[in-house]
């Protein structure tokens, strides 16, 4: 047995040697992943990357203990052959899954297709471009509670978190152009925006629904 | 892809981009009014989704719908690549797409982080490589060398265990005058030149204040040029406290670096007081006063970078 094969193994009982989700077991886990990703099976198809993903998840899931399919045995093979194996076998799934979308695709009209394959779904609807950056600037404008106009960097009622706000709406003005404007830090605007200005328009996005 | 230098190849580690890390970035860019917002979001994005994945291999759980950078107004607004890691807080996910040496950190995300990831982009290969962690930044420019391998995060990610006692307690000024100290903060007699006749400005009774220093290191910037934070306490009544800080080189530097920067920041991080070292200041100070239970943390800053210490009183 060569010498990676060594300290793979090492670090496969130091992995297993702790128990799921503590520190020493994920630390191993990720030592392992670092080297024998090199060595896994390459295949230039657009799935390949999901596949893969699949095959690290299924790696930290069975390598100790068999939670979502059977335990690694050393004695079947290496890791690498292991993993090759199910990566293979999700890469075919894949390929099969893709087929099927294709036969539906060319069995139904063509503007229908993106509807069978659509991997988050579940995220929701999304606003327009320009809708969203012109409700942003029409809200922080009218100010309607008139907090925006009201709360200002000590000492400079000139910097209102309405004008910095404004300010940083793309396209954006640089922090460094702006402190060099206003004759401040950087780490004192961008103190002030983080902790002045973001609060009130996560708030404002969530009032208006998009979370 | 080529990286800054050969030894951080033994850090980092390869992760998939997915597809649909693909199609979401791409959803989320396509919210953007300009081009170059469109780009930066689309990268934030790719840099999130990879180190959500790696977490989920982890077995780590995350929230992406509780992060800014899945925030269509928040990612309008600001440079946002954070990740909410449940129950510890938001980790900061920078891209990386060029073979330069330091990843820009936008000042936006400069506060209320666990930490920072860097991850390199390569979309040809549809690769996302994580080149360290790194739980604090001093200035915008990081140096990707300074990064540690991401087995750092997981010790962040395990509050609970000893080696990751990170989360920097506030310095508890009340235990000060029951003569309890922080590590690290010495008497002045320890960590100050010996014969400073500047100690003389000290409160004019110093019979019954209490003081203490302690060393501060900003890094590269202050190679050479070693300073100390003074902290003197002065009971006034039983409930004002008066505060004297001062910041003193020390070592065999008489003057403190020009620009040199001190600031009292407010509870909320607004700066309170400040002072900043001309060309040949032995040292500089600021003076206030405070009640039982107020908060203020001490910035101390010289060019880019800063560090700040937070206290209660």
């Amino acid at each position: 047995m060569n010498r990676p094969e060594e300290r793979l193994d090492s670090l496969v009982t130091a992995a297993c040697n702790h128990p799921p989700g503590s520190a020493a077991r994920q630390k191993n886990l990720t030592r392992i992943i670092r080297l024998i990703a090199p060595r896994l099976w390459r295949a230039h198809t657009p799935y390949y990357q999901d596949a893969l993903q699949q095959t690290w998840i299924y790696f930290c899931q069975n390598i100790c203990e068999g939670k979502t399919g059977k335990a690694y045995d050393p004695d079947r093979g290496t890791i690498v052959t292991w993993l090759n194996y199910y990566l293979k076998k999700r890469l075919q799934d894949l390929s099969d899954a893709d087929r099927k979308r294709q036969e539906k695709f060319v069995s139904k009209r063509p503007d229908d297709s993106h509807e069978a394959f659509d991997p988050l779904e579940n995220i929701p609807a999304e606003p327009d471009v320009p809708a969203l950056l012109e409700q942003v600037k029409q809200w922080v404008e009218a100010d309607p509670d008139g907090e925006l106009s009201r709360i200002h960097i000590t000492n400079r009622p000139d910097m209102t978190a309405q004008l910095l706000i404004l300010r940083r709406l793309p396209p954006e003005t640089s922090w460094k152009d702006l402190a060099a404007e206003f004759n401040l830090s950087v780490s004192t605007l961008s103190s002030f925006y983080q902790r002045q200005c973001l609060p009130r328009l996560r708030k404002f996005g969530e009032s208006e629904g998009y979370l | 892809m080529t990286y800054p230098t050969h030894e951080l190849d033994d850090l980092s580690l390869s992760l998939p981009i997915t597809q649909s890390a693909l199609y979401t970035a791409q959803q989320f860019a396509n919210q953007q009014p300009t081009p170059e917002k469109a780009e930066q979001v689309r990268l934030n994005t790719l840099a999130v989704c990879a180190v959500n994945d790696y977490l989920q291999m982890m077995g780590i759980p995350t929230n992406l719908k509780a992060s800014d950078s899945w925030n269509p107004v928040l990612r309008l607004c600001a440079d946002v690549a954070d990740l909410d890691v449940t129950g510890v807080g938001r980790l900061e996910c920078r891209p990386h797409t060029s073979s330069q040496s330091t990843c820009y950190i936008p000042p936006e995300v400069w506060l209320d982080r666990i930490g920072y990831v860097v991850v390199a982009i390569d979309e040809v290969s549809l690769e996302a490589t994580v080149l360290g962690f790194t739980q604090t930044i001093a200035r915008e420019e990081l140096p990707i060398s300074q990064l540690q391998p991401i087995e750092d995060l997981i010790d962040r990610l395990h509050p609970q265990q000893p080696a990751t006692a990170y989360q920097k307690p506030k310095v508890n000024l009340s235990q000060w005058l029951v003569n309890t100290f922080e590590q690290g903060w010495e008497t002045l007699e320890t960590l100050l030149n010996p014969v400073e006749p500047e100690l003389a400005f000290r409160f004019r009774s110093p019979i019954d204040s209490i003081s203490r220093a302690k060393r501060i290191d900003l890094g590269m910037q202050l190679a050479g040029n070693p300073v100390a934070l003074v902290v003197e306490l002065q009971p006034e009544s039983d409930r004002k406290t008066n505060i004297l800080l001062q910041v003193h080189p020390i070592g065999d530097r008489i003057y403190l670096p020009p620009h040199l920067h001190l600031t009292v920041l407010d509870e909320t991080g607004l700066t309170f007081l400040e002072a900043q070292a001309r060309n040949a200041d032995n040292y500089i100070q600021l003076q206030f006063s405070g009640m039982p239970g107020e908060q203020f943390s001490v910035k101390i800053t010289l060019d880019d970078a800063s560090l700040v210490e937070d206290f209660v009183l």
